[in-house]
């Protein structure tokens, strides 16, 4: 259960409908009803509420769920715990179907390889494909200066530099959180 | 069935090579190779060693061993344990269970009611009165 305590999961919760492409790197939980393209390298749980209709990338699946119409490409392992409903496709490395399971469609048993070949297409879905994590997110104003200076601030107070720009995105509301921070600061000295 | 002994129980053991129809009222084990027919009113056990391939069509199925390519048609409940591997097979049954590590490749489906019957009358053997 270590993943659970140290990725996040993102969540479907049931009463929801979703439908588009969701792609993550997390953990993510579906109780609700998915109609697209779902792309999750990390664990994906359906629950026995959850309904899946489409195309479903991941790498390990604990499936409690309905999947009417659609396919599986698995990396590892495909659980299809009791009381599920899977009508379509499975690619899979590794494959269990519990008694009260309900399988009806294909499958096929695919090595590595030959997952990638099949994961290609879906691969941009991801975030950042390809690129390494993006760098935290900087919260102190770029290149602006701040309207009020503060003669007052001196040494026994925290003085909180504009830091220069992480990157080339518009921070303009950025701007006016410091600023008014350091308004509140020069404030407090006086 | 009627008077159907527990103790019969049909074996192919491993080494051997049989290739042809059985049609039995009792329990079947295979441990070797099978290439043909197969008919039974109970359970069709197949180890390990194994290697079948053609039709089988019984009440139950263990399957262990490895299918090359054919049919199940199973009453009740069909069971691919681990280790064990269809390459290219078409599954009916009442009931399903694949253990992990098992591989699967082929179609499956369940039987529809009476579709057992209808269709374990369909294939014809050498033995069924035309």
């Amino acid at each position: 259960m270590e993943n659970f305590i140290k990725n996040e999961m993102s969540r479907i919760a049931s009463g929801t409908q979703f439908t588009g492409n969701f792609a993550t790197r997390s953990d993510l939980r579906i109780d609700g009803v998915f109609e697209g393209k779902l792309y999750c390298a990390g664990r994906l749980v359906i629950g026995e509420k959850g309904v899946v209709k489409g195309t479903v990338i991941g790498n390990v699946i604990d499936f409690s769920g309905t999947m009417s119409g659609g396919t599986f490409f698995v990396k590892d392992t495909l659980s299809l715990k009791d009381g599920s409903s899977v009508d379509g496709d499975i690619f899979t490395r590794r494959l269990q179907v519990d008694l009260g399971a309900r399988f009806v469609g294909t499958s096929k048993i695919l090595d590595e390889d030959k997952y990638a070949k099949a994961a290609a297409p879906f691969e941009s879905m991801l975030p950042d494909a390809g690129a390494s994590a993006p760098a935290e997110p900087q919260l102190e104003a770029p290149a602006a200066e701040p309207a009020t200076p503060a003669p007052a601030a001196s040494d026994e107070e925290p003085v909180i530099e504009p830091a220069p720009a992480a990157s080339t995105e518009d921070r303009s509301h950025v701007d006016s959180m410091s600023e008014s921070w350091l308004g509140w600061s020069k404030k407090r000295s006086q | 069935m009627d008077n159907m002994n527990d103790n019969d129980m049909n074996r192919i053991s491993a080494g051997t090579v049989f290739k042809g129809e059985i049609t039995s009222p009792g329990d079947i084990r295979i441990d070797g190779e099978f290439d043909g027919q197969l008919k039974s009113a109970g359970r069709l056990m197949v180890g390990k060693e194994a290697r079948v391939k053609g039709e089988f069509i019984c009440r139950d199925i263990d399957f262990g061993g490895t299918m090359e390519n054919g049919t199940f048609l199973v009453e009740d409940t069909l069971s691919l344990r681990s280790g064990s591997a269809i390459r290219e097979g078409d599954l009916s049954y009442g009931r399903l269970q694949v253990e992990l590590d098992a591989r699967l490749g082929g179609t499956c489906r369940y039987l529809a009611e009476g579709e057992f019957e209808q269709r374990k009358e369909s294939v014809k053997t050498s033995s069924s009165k035309s």
